[in-house]
């Protein structure tokens, strides 16, 4: 018959099949190639990965076997299945390999508005591979002269927000390219909209530019709080903003973004960058611009994956690749994800041209998620409190 | 020489360019006498006759203008079109028409004039409304959908080639939904507004009768709104026995074609299945463990469907958004039941048609395009539990079994305005209280006669 059952029998019977052979070595290898890319090894090393998480990732052999798929039916990129974002709610993405650091963390999405009862959990067994993928490619899209300089963040960093990916990325960003003057200003309950127009006062008298990091729904509180007396900051300052309408009642488009920079921060178009990402995935997209990237107009905004990421369209239907500038459902092939699952289909609708990505927005109707809820919902439990005071 | 659908469509869509259009329309309907409802109830069941013939050229035209616009099946069109018309015998007619049999003092007072903004989201919907209308004694000014110009137009050149007075009574147009003007117009020359819609084209009407109208005009102006409605069956614990295989195979195919039709895009195809099982308790817990039936209707369905699709081919393309919607129903049904939850799922190729058991699932609405869920109850409370999202929205449930007085009424307590048998979901009789009977109520009323 046409069609079949995929259910709970499936599972147990996947559990029984033997495991393919294992390659003991493949996240010295992603990282080695997160270090130094080889364009030319990609599809390669992506089909080794494919092997490694289908022995070593239950639910992605299962997901893998109702669709026929198996490392001896599996011989180039295209036919590698795609796993939704949607398994990281549903199941337990878990890889049975012997290697859990004592350093493992694990990110939960910000799951519905309704309330936190169905977030879906990435556990990053080897954070390492993580970090070196999140600050090599901000590197080169957000800090690309190379010197370091005062952040703020607009999002609470990992001590206040463990569960947060955006949140350790903030710490590795301090890390990396923070003056010893970075301030974070927000909790997972506040942002501190004072000090952060502080912040910018303190760095408008100055020379140095200065960089910020949030969620938009936190960009939109700070527009709001510079509204009364704009900023300029320093050349070269710039923004990364992530999240896009999650968590907003009246979501700030991208253009609104780089608008209020510029009006109310001082900071040019083209270093107001956008950053999609989410927890499902250890690898990030960035807006390109003449910012971060030569030979690139500012008018019609693309944003590229890091070398060891490699994005693609899928034809809802069919689930095949699409050709470039053919819009389906965006999925990315994320070498960083090694410890999980690579191959993300994502929900949103997007198209490739040339290697870069345009992001159209969510597909289907489904619940608000992301970041930019813990400020939006401070915003709204904060108003209640303040009615009920009254 | 005959008009085909497309031709009748640009001549519907020239004549809206000006709203005197309009006026004049209601103009000659006003000068004209409504005419005995029994002569036509007798014309209507000649021009369905006609319309029931597969080989009838408007029918034809239609289907295949439909086809290319929407990339349905012709053979998905023409039985989804012969569910349609099913209700529309010459006797069912006639006895409507039996309401508004009056004598020569009373009709001028039934000579009102209806406008109707027509949905979009399958052809003919709203035929219930606009036969009852004619058979009344009712003028009509339609307005139809920009996504389906179609079946009107060709129907009401019908009735004109068979009758030129009874054309006279229906006149149809089409315009964008910018036009403002175009639907003031409308609203200003009939005596009172149908529309079909969403629940967003309901509140624009409701406002826009709010704005324009006060007091008695308001009541007058907009009567009947057809808003966002769910449909769903019931199979009742004898309503399919597996040991009896024909039976079985028999309600599940009638389910399959309830499903299937129209793309499941009207309000009274079927999103939800609910199959009464016994579920037993295991040890202490008050765990409930399915003994199997409803699971085995899911893949039996799912066999239904797929058999289906071999005639009823489904659609050639699909659009971006609907696609993505259905590829997040299959992949969230997917890893959930990867994840060990009590859920199944059976798939077509190319989104034609998925199938999801869940087990413990409350009413699910559908995306369409031939996707349903399974799922088990107890009984009729049970289910009632289940519809508690949908209470008041529920138009259309198909039952199978017998002695089901407690799923009727709790089916009814909740909006259900048409209780049937499978296979019979698209053909509700004429009396069929659509949508709560707010346009059959509106329509029964005697009108006081109109100030001049």
């Amino acid at each position: 018959m046409a069609g079949s059952a995929s259910g709970w029998h499936d599972r147990k019977m996947s559990e029984t099949i033997g495991k393919a052979v294992m390659d003991p070595g493949i996240q010295a290898q992603v990282l080695s190639f997160i270090h130094e890319p080889e364009p030319t090894r990609f599809e390669e090393l992506a089909l080794q990965v494919f092997r490694y998480q289908f022995a070593r990732v239950a639910v992605y052999r299962a997901f893998c076997m109702s669709r026929n798929a198996n490392p001896s039916t599996v011989n180039g990129f295209s036919s590698i299945p795609f796993a939704s974002t949607l398994a990281f709610k549903h199941t337990e993405v878990a890889n049975d390999e012997d290697f859990v650091a004592a350093s493992a963390l694990t990110f939960k999405t910000s799951g519905t508005t309704k309330g936190y009862g169905s977030r879906g959990i990435h556990r990053v067994s080897d954070p390492k591979i993580y970090r070196a993928s999140a600050i090599a490619h901000l590197r080169v899209m957000l800090f690309p002269e190379g010197r370091r300089m005062p952040l703020l963040a607009l999002h609470p960093t990992a001590d206040r927000m463990p569960e947060s990916s955006l949140s350790w990325m903030i710490n590795w960003c301090f890390e990396e390219f923070g003056a010893a003057s970075s301030v974070c200003v927000a909790t997972p309950q506040a942002l501190d909209s004072e000090s952060a127009v502080t912040f910018l006062r303190s760095a408008e008298t100055g020379s140095r530019p200065v960089g910020l990091m949030g969620t938009t729904a936190a960009f939109a509180r700070l527009f709001e709080a510079a509204r009364e007396r704009p900023v300029r900051l320093p050349a070269g300052s710039r923004l990364m903003d992530t999240g896009g309408a999650k968590g907003q009642i009246v979501p700030l488009k991208d253009y609104e973004v780089r608008e209020l920079a510029r009006t109310l921060l001082g900071i040019e178009p083209k270093c107001a960058i956008n950053e999609y990402g989410m927890t499902e995935l250890c690898s990030q997209l960035y807006d390109a611009t003449s910012f971060n990237y030569s030979g690139v107009a500012d008018g019609n905004r693309m944003k590229l994956a890091p070398p060891w990421m490699r994005p693609v369209a899928l034809d809802p239907v069919t689930l095949r690749h699409q050709p470039d500038r053919q819009i389906g459902l965006m999925a990315f092939f994320d070498f960083a994800n090694v410890g999980s699952i690579s191959a993300i289909m994502t929900e949103d609708l997007g198209y490739t041209d040339n290697g870069a990505v345009a992001i159209l927005g969510r597909a289907a109707a489904s619940d608000a998620r992301g970041c930019g809820l813990a400020i939006e919902q401070f915003a709204a439990e904060a108003a209640s409190r303040h009615w009920l005071q009254e | 020489m005959a008009e085909t659908s497309a031709q009748l469509v640009q001549a519907a869509r020239i004549e809206a360019l000006g709203g005197h259009h309009i006026y004049d329309a209601a103009a000659r309907m006003r000068r004209s006498q409504p005419g005995d409802s029994f002569r036509t109830a007798r014309l209507l069941g000649e021009v369905v006759g006609a319309w029931r013939r597969r080989d009838f050229a408007p029918r034809r035209e239609m289907i295949a203008a439909i086809g290319a616009a929407w990339g349905y099946s012709e053979p998905l069109l023409d039985s989804s079109t012969d569910a349609l018309l099913a209700p529309f015998t010459d006797d069912s007619m006639r006895a409507f028409a039996a309401n508004f049999a009056v004598n020569q003092g009373e009709q001028k007072q039934h000579g009102e004039l209806i406008g109707m903004v027509m949905p979009g989201n399958l052809p003919g919907a709203g035929l219930h409304e606009v036969i009852l209308g004619l058979l009344s004694g009712k003028g009509l000014i339609l307005k139809t959908s920009a996504a389906e110009p179609f079946f009107f137009a060709a129907f009401e050149q019908t009735i004109r080639q068979f009758d030129e007075t009874l054309g006279n009574r229906m006149a149809v147009f089409n315009w964008d939904r910018d036009s403002e003007d175009m639907t003031a117009a409308l609203r200003a020359s009939c005596d009172w507004l149908v529309a079909f819609g969403d629940d967003e084209t309901m509140q624009h009407f409701e406002a826009e009768a709010g704005r324009n109208n006060s007091g008695r005009e308001q009541t007058r102006q907009f009567r009947a709104g057809f808003g966002r409605r769910f449909s769903g069956a019931y199979v009742g614990k004898d309503g399919a026995a597996e040991d009896d295989a024909r039976g079985w195979r028999a309600v599940i195919d009638a389910f399959a074609l309830d499903i299937s039709l129209f793309e499941q895009a009207g309000c009274l195809s079927p999103h939800h299945i609910f199959v009464e099982e016994r579920k037993q308790t295991v040890g202490s817990s008050d765990r409930k463990r399915s003994v199997g039936k409803a699971y085995n209707f899911a893949a039996s369905l799912a066999s239904a469907l797929e058999r289906i699709r071999v005639n009823l081919t489904p659609p050639s393309r699909i659009g971006l958004e609907t696609a993505a919607a259905l590829r997040r129903v299959r992949e969230s049904a997917r890893w959930r039941a990867i994840g060990g939850e009590s859920v199944a799922i059976w798939e077509g190729e190319r989104l034609g048609w998925t199938v999801i058991y869940d087990e413990d699932a409350i009413f699910t609405p559908s995306p369409g395009y031939r996707t349903v869920t399974v799922s088990s109850v107890r009984d009729a409370d049970d289910m009632a539990r289940c519809l508690a999202e949908v209470n008041g929205r529920l138009e259309a449930f198909a039952l199978a079994g017998s002695n089901q007085n407690d799923v009727r009424r709790c089916l009814t307590e909740r909006g259900a305005s048409y209780l049937c048998a499978p296979g019979k979901m698209q053909s509700p009789p004429l009396t069929w209280r659509h949508g709560g009977g707010q346009f059959l109520d509106a329509l029964m009323t005697i009108p006081r006669v109109r100030d001049e």
